[in-house]
């Protein structure tokens, strides 16, 4: 990965931040198959969750939470639904995540450690790579190797963390699913914003960029449905209907 | 519900670890070394450890405990009788950079120098003079002012570069600031400055090499040579030596920055030159130690005796000592390299050995012991040291 990184560098007029941004297109682009099934996976379960047969069954078996998910794994199966569907391509997805971030740190190469790493794993048939090295880190106020001083793109990685995360999860007709998903939104940026307070500010710029091109891929997937009012909503989730109410509405 | 929200917690903790511990090493440096007739001094994270040279106990350290208000050290420090001058990264994330200087025998500090407001503030030492980095809304701009490529000491006067490109000089007595550049190389210099004459001449990784006034630092010449440079330079009878990641080694007129020849290497060179009766070492990351005669630049003769060479060799006499990235110490005859001695030591010696007495002193990185002494002769172990956890 590092040395497309450097091949991108060189390509791309010596500018780390093109490259980081083209670098992430092109992981999103072949890790796609993954996102869609991952999508569509999820479009099929938020659907099954807002169906009727789903809802008589919450209520019914409010009580008894063994044969509730019982039900619930009958009903996927029904539907020809997997439930981890949604995940497994996101942790296939993990190990790429991170040789990505690994390569950014390895080609920024802020420490002598880093720098004689990196020796080692540059392919000797690139052209000129070593007369590149060190990669230029300057992008607009930022020196890519440091954390931001004036925290605006730990502000902007928190942001753009949570309106993807809004984005990609559709509202859930199940409370615990709602509420789980809401509390994910809050606490995935927040933690995110806290590492990029200490991460050099080029692996907060890779964040942004990589949460753009998120967002903008689930946009304009086809089928793919974005509830704008959802994303900017600080409701918070609807609670859990109670069994003995359930019972008295019946 | 609980256990939904403890699922939560460990998947955000798993992403954490996996951008963290799985990522580039923590350490920035590998351990610097240096030595006076009685003492080994050895610098690694956060601590300096004073080491006799007699039994390999531990004479002092500095600090006593582990302490991020002075961040992380890097290289050797520059060791004389009257004071230690050691250089860090500054206050731990801080990038601020620090300077120490020590008493050599209680590993006291005496005196101490910051690089901007930040550092001074946190460590409660004086800022040396520097250009003013206002940026935004009157915040500071953010510079790296990490000390990593170690100090030189000529005459009372540290010299020493930053990872922000400027080069300062300093009295040993008592850290009062002498010069700074008035001009600021493109890039970070990762390297020792060499001082020669009335030159300070100072390498970077803006790939270009430096020659300074030494009274007054101000810039004599400069030389592109096409690939940065994280050894340093070795001034001889008129030439300056100087290796790059270009994979050459350059002679230069030490008075103009004219080349007078280059030779290839097999990889980058990270070493400095070693010159030593009229024949330059040098060594490189594909494991090659070369013999080059300084006037001509004939390769005399050229071994790979191991795995990758990082450090410059210690020349001591008619042997050559020099250490591998597999943690191998070798011996060669300064004649021919041909090997009189190895020994396995664990870690990677990655840091230029030091010969004192009759003992040659490596410091592996990432190895059981932080120090180890082995004899000159034969290659026998005679100590190793390791902190106390």
């Amino acid at each position: 990965m590092v040395n497309s990184l450097l091949f991108l560098y060189q390509l791309l007029f010596n500018n780390f931040t093109l490259s980081i941004t083209v670098f992430t297109i092109l992981v999103r682009v072949l890790t796609y198959p993954l996102n869609a099934q991952s999508q569509k996976s999820s479009k099929k379960m938020t659907e099954l969750q807002q169906s009727d047969e789903w809802k008589k069954m919450q209520e019914k078996y409010a009580k008894d939470r063994e044969k509730l998910s019982q039900e619930q794994m009958k009903l996927y199966q029904h539907a020809g639904v997997n439930p981890f569907g949604g995940c497994l391509p996101m942790i296939i997805q993990f190990p790429i995540l991170i040789g990505l971030y690994q390569a950014i740190t390895l080609a920024m190469a802020a420490s002598p450690v880093q720098l004689f790493s990196l020796s080692q794993h540059l392919y000797p048939f690139l052209p000129n790579v070593t007369n590149l090295i060190p990669l230029e880190n300057h992008f607009l106020w930022l020196n890519l190797g440091l954390p931001d001083p004036y925290y605006v793109l730990p502000v902007v990685v928190v942001l753009s963390t949570w309106i993807q995360s809004k984005v990609m999860t559709p509202p859930s007709a199940d409370a615990q699913a709602a509420q789980m998903s809401q509390t994910m939104a809050i606490y995935m940026p927040l933690m995110i914003g806290w590492m990029s307070l200490q991460f050099p500010s080029g692996l907060s710029l890779y964040w942004v960029i990589s949460n753009v091109i998120g967002i903008v891929q689930y946009v304009i997937t086809p089928g793919a449905k974005v509830d704008w009012k959802n994303v900017f909503s600080f409701r918070r989730a609807p609670p859990q209907p109670q069994p003995a109410k359930a019972r008295k509405k019946k | 519900m609980a256990r939904k929200y403890l699922t939560l917690i460990l998947l955000g903790l798993a992403l954490a670890l996996g951008l963290t511990a799985c990522g580039a090493p923590t350490a920035s440096g590998w351990p610097g070394l240096a030595a006076n007739d009685q003492l080994a001094f050895v610098v690694l994270n956060q601590q300096l450890h004073a080491i006799n040279l007699a039994d390999g106990k531990e004479a002092w350290a500095f600090p006593i405990q582990p302490d991020n208000s002075i961040g992380l050290l890097f290289a050797e420090p520059a060791v004389t009788p009257e004071v230690i001058v050691l250089g860090s990264e500054g206050p731990a994330g801080s990038h601020s950079g620090a300077l120490f200087g020590l008493d050599p025998t209680t590993g006291q500090e005496r005196w101490c120098l910051a690089f901007d407001d930040k550092g001074a503030k946190r460590q409660n030492c004086p800022p040396a003079p520097g250009p003013n980095s206002t940026g935004l809304f009157g915040i500071p701009a953010p510079t790296d002012n990490r000390l990593i490529g170690g100090v030189a000491i000529t005459d009372g006067v540290a010299f020493f570069g930053l990872a922000n490109g400027l080069v300062h000089a300093v009295k040993v007595a008592d850290g009062a600031a002498l010069w700074t550049t008035p001009f600021q190389a493109d890039n970070a210099i990762w390297s020792m400055p060499h001082v020669d004459g009335e030159a300070v001449y100072v390498t970077s990784l803006s790939h270009s090499v430096y020659a300074l006034d030494r009274a007054t630092g101000r810039l004599k010449w400069e030389k592109r040579l096409g690939a940065a440079m994280a050894g340093g330079a070795t001034a001889v009878d008129g030439k300056l030596y100087v290796g790059t990641f270009g994979s050459k080694l350059y002679a230069l007129d030490a008075a103009t920055g004219e080349e007078v020849w280059s030779m290839p290497t097999n990889n980058w060179v990270w070493s400095t030159p070693v010159v030593q009766a009229g024949v330059v070492y040098l060594t490189d990351l594909a494991g090659t130690m070369f013999a080059v005669e300084a006037e001509t630049g004939v390769q005399k003769w050229a071994v790979s005796p191991g795995g990758r060479l990082r450090a410059s060799p210690a020349v001591v006499g008619d042997t050559l000592y020099v250490g591998d990235e597999q943690g191998r110490l070798f011996a060669l005859d300064a004649a021919s390299g041909a090997q009189r001695w190895a020994q396995d030591v664990k870690g990677q010696l990655l840091t230029t050995p030091v010969v004192v007495n009759d003992l040659v002193l490596v410091a592996p990185y990432q190895g059981d012991n932080l120090l180890a002494a082995y004899h000159t002769a034969g290659g026998a172990l005679r100590w190793a040291f390791a902190p106390s956890k």
